[in-house]
């Protein structure tokens, strides 16, 4: 499984913060494998809309979390407006931005 | 009938000065109209007021809210992810203690003063609106937004980022987001969104260089300043003198803002780029701001000011139809000198050729 997460948007733009990270879970020890399998389907990542909440409306500086998912031919994506309010899905990004942050 | 005796109550601006304001040649159509209102409504009142006590005023001058009022509410989060949070000071209470909690009300009110005193606009929405912020929003989060009704800011993750209320350009900028929906309502995306963008940064930097008293010449033209760590090798989020030049850091990569139209950027990420193409119209400000000399408020400010509440600036004007829009109104406002070195600024970033 290969999972993307890029965080559009928010008050400047650093491109490093701002790029595309991808993890292909293949690559990774069991433990933080099945981790992040585990946080994708908790989401239903596969099941929610691909827009799951736009921005309000004249928002400004407001951050959009982007999850791609690609599980052999299946591919996914999900947009989420902070305040994300999925729980779950907040799980999987929490995890996935502090991920790449380390 | 015996009339109940009821408690008088006063407006907060005497009837002269909102009968001089009403005529005054430097306040602008809205302050003039503003105040013309409040005038009318005050007459009204005085009788009303005979009639049926003065409580019914009070009632409708706030309803009306044509009467310059500074209203503060911040929230804690506490580091949830839910606002507005829970109140922990409003207007006139005294200071909480918490760093984030004071800089918030003290920035809110610098941006409330510089909009009633210089442009003589009374709040966000011209007609006193509440000033809402939450702070402490979710944990380690680096960003500070308008939602469309209030302002939140997050703590930073200590790392690379502390928090976002101690740069006060920051909290103007963001309250410049909602002046901006309000007025031309320029819509957030490509070059209307970089405009959009840039009129935060500009009123911002404008509110931080009224606090501080800084002439155009002498003030740093920064955003975000004091917000990155010591662990970062930059000095803000964008310069709009030097566009390009905030940061260069291992962990945030270089700033890439373009300080020309000949590097604008092409992309669709971050709503068309419009965190890194504001830089051109952030650049021809403080071009013409230095150029002028003095307080940048005194003459760009205004121009910019005055643009962004006309009809002829759309939600989808590009940096062209602005530049032009500045240009007629520096003619109009200040003559051909001032004209002049507007178009000047605008050649210089390469807006207009």
């Amino acid at each position: 499984m290969i999972v993307t997460v890029q965080v559009d948007g928010g008050f400047a733009f650093f491109p490093k913060l701002n790029a595309a990270k991808t993890v292909d879970t293949e690559t990774l020890p069991t433990e933080e494998k099945k981790r992040i399998e585990t946080l994708v389907k908790e989401a239903r990542v596969w099941d929610i809309s691909e827009v799951l909440s736009e921005p309000p409306r004249h928002p400004a500086d407001v951050q959009t979390f982007v999850v791609t998912v690609r599980d052999g031919d299946r591919v996914h994506q999900v947009r989420a407006a902070e305040p994300v309010t999925d729980a779950a899905l907040a799980s999987l990004l929490d995890f996935l931005l502090k991920r790449s942050d380390e | 009938m015996m009339l109940k005796k009821v408690h008088s109550l006063c407006g907060i601006i005497p009837p002269y000065m909102l009968e001089s304001i009403s005529k005054a040649e430097l306040a602008n159509t809205e302050g003039r109209a503003a105040a013309r209102r409040t005038l009318a409504l005050t007459t009204v009142l005085q009788t009303k007021r005979r009639m049926d006590g003065a409580r019914i005023s009070r009632v409708m001058a706030v309803k009306d809210g044509s009467i310059p009022h500074k209203n503060r509410r911040i929230y804690t989060c506490n580091n949830s992810e839910s606002y507005p949070g829970t109140l922990v000071r409003s207007e006139e209470s005294d200071p909480n203690g918490d760093t984030a909690i004071d800089e918030c009300y003290e920035g809110f009110g610098a941006t409330f003063d510089f909009y009633k005193k210089i442009l003589g606009r009374n709040s966000l929405d011209n007609t006193g609106m509440d000033l809402i912020g939450s702070v402490h929003y979710g944990k380690s989060y680096n960003n500070a937004f308008w939602n469309g009704s209030q302002m939140i800011f997050g703590d930073g993750d200590g790392i690379y980022f502390s928090r976002f209320t101690q740069a006060l350009e920051v909290i103007g900028h963001e309250l410049a987001h909602g002046v901006t929906s309000y007025t031309a309502g320029l819509e957030y995306q490509g070059q209307s969104g970089a405009l959009n963008e840039s009129m935060s940064d500009v009123f911002g930097s404008m509110v931080k260089q009224h606090h501080l008293r800084q002439k155009a010449t002498d003030a740093d033209w920064l955003i975000g300043k004091g917000i990155f760590t010591n662990q970062v090798q930059g000095v803000a989020f964008r310069s709009m003198k030097a566009p390009g030049t905030a940061y260069n850091d291992p962990h945030l990569g270089k700033d890439p803002q373009p300080a020309h139209m000949k590097e604008f950027i092409h992309t669709t990420e971050d709503n068309g780029g419009v965190h890194k193409n504001c830089s051109i119209p952030n650049r021809a400000f403080y071009l013409l701001a230095t150029a002028l000399g003095g307080y940048s408020w005194e003459k760009a400010g205004r121009i910019w000011y005055a643009v962004l509440r006309q009809p002829e600036l759309v939600k989808n004007a590009d940096f062209v139809l602005f530049a032009k829009l500045t240009c007629e109104m520096a003619l109009k406002m200040y003559g051909e000198t001032v004209r002049d070195a507007a178009l000047a600024a605008w050649k210089a970033v390469g807006v207009i050729n």
